[in-house]
């Protein structure tokens, strides 16, 4: 369920203004391979110590050759209760992206075409599925990872190439926008 | 033609002291009668005639994995997994091949089949039932399933078993990694299993 604030942001004077375009703003790059990078400046009163989503080793596999989908990884940790929202990629690098999670297929659920052997424990159907929102608790590590949730892109403009990096802005329902950079890698760091 | 090695050391006889890590059954899955369009252009394995059949060359080893190339997560990540682990056997790795079969035949064209499969191996069978027969039979061989629904919003959704088959060449399933088993798994696996 979604959770709504009301302590820290609004006892802040300018908040009402700079909630708009609030960004984590960290005191610099994250020693890791991700940064983040601060689309504005904020005031100062309105920062307050912890109050600072982390993102780090943000990766996107390489994309195969003739395909158009495409999936990043990161961990996040945000410092109080707050949802992941939606995520967006600039057109240069994707037509969409979105949250997606990686499930297994319960053998209940039937739809049209399925041949599935309800008597196989080891033929468990998984499936790749948009969901709304990730919620996520305060202090704790969320990580998407394969098989689990990841961000899809979709509809590549251009092949995701080892070594490149792009910006993907994830939208926090408290803490807004956050601009994660993310390197192409073969594998997992 | 096929010829029957019984003796052949590829499969787990117990006779080595490391375990196989994935799933092993007590009657192995016998999928050597199983066959499907083979659609592959471009690779080691480009020269095929007619369909193909779930057995492995003489002394290698087949992973066979049924996904699809719009897949961003589940068949991306094993099959990069599998390219990691046959990178490690070194030469041994060349006794490894790859056999796809698209569960989303309709949008996965043999170009895109291709394309997809060499980005992770040179050794590989791009598979392409021409029927949903086809990819049925397929499927109930390894035990496997898969559907595709379209989402309210219009998107279409694939579930399908991520599970890798490992046959050997007398056409049975020696080991099976269900998802998320890793490079580690398979590298003990193929490593056991290919005599080394």
């Amino acid at each position: 369920m979604l959770v709504s604030r009301s302590v820290v942001w609004r006892s802040a004077t300018v908040l009402a203004v700079a909630s708009m375009a609030l960004t984590a703003c960290g005191g610099g790059e994250s020693n890791d391979e991700a940064g983040i990078r601060s689309t504005e400046e904020l005031p100062e009163e309105t920062v307050a110590g912890e109050s600072r989503v982390e993102v780090t080793g943000a990766w996107a596999r390489t994309s195969p050759s003739m395909t158009t989908a495409g999936a990043a990884y990161m961990s996040i940790v945000v410092p109080e209760d707050d949802a992941l929202i939606d995520v967006s990629v600039d057109p240069s690098v994707a037509a969409m992206a979105q949250i997606h999670e990686t499930v297994m297929v319960s053998s209940d659920t039937s739809t049209m075409g399925t041949t599935s052997m309800d008597s196989n424990p080891m033929g468990g159907a998984m499936t790749m599925q948009e969901v709304d929102h990730i919620d996520l608790r305060g202090g704790e590590l969320l990580e998407l990872k394969p098989g689990g949730y990841h961000i899809m892109l979709m509809e590549l403009t251009t092949p995701l190439e080892a070594g490149a990096t792009f910006a993907l802005t994830l939208s926090f329902e408290n803490a807004g926008d956050v601009v994660v950079s993310v390197e192409v890698r073969e594998d997992a760091p | 033609m096929w010829s029957v090695l019984a003796s052949i050391s590829l499969v787990a006889c117990g006779a080595s002291s490391d375990e196989v890590r994935g799933l092993v059954r007590d009657s192995p899955l016998d999928v050597s009668m199983l066959a499907v369009t083979d659609v592959t252009s471009q690779g080691a394995y480009s020269d095929h005639v007619g369909e193909f059949r779930f057995m492995a060359r003489e002394g290698n080893l087949l992973v066979v994995y049924f996904g699809y190339t719009n897949c961003p997560d589940l068949c991306p990540t094993t099959l990069a997994e599998l390219r990691s682990a046959r990178k490690r056997l070194g030469d041994d790795g060349a006794r490894v091949d790859l056999a796809m079969v698209t569960v989303d035949p309709e949008r996965d064209s043999p170009e895109v089949m291709n394309g997809f499969l060499a980005s992770f191996t040179d050794q590989f069978h791009a598979l392409r039932p021409s029927t949903s027969d086809e990819l049925g039979d397929a499927e109930d061989a390894f035990l496997a399933s898969s559907s595709i629904s379209r989402s309210p919003s219009g998107e279409i959704e694939v579930s399908h078993t991520a599970n890798a088959y490992v046959v050997d060449d007398t056409g049975r399933v020696v080991v099976e990694w269900p998802f998320g088993h890793g490079v580690d798994s398979m590298e003990n696996d193929l490593r056991i299993l290919l005599g080394g």
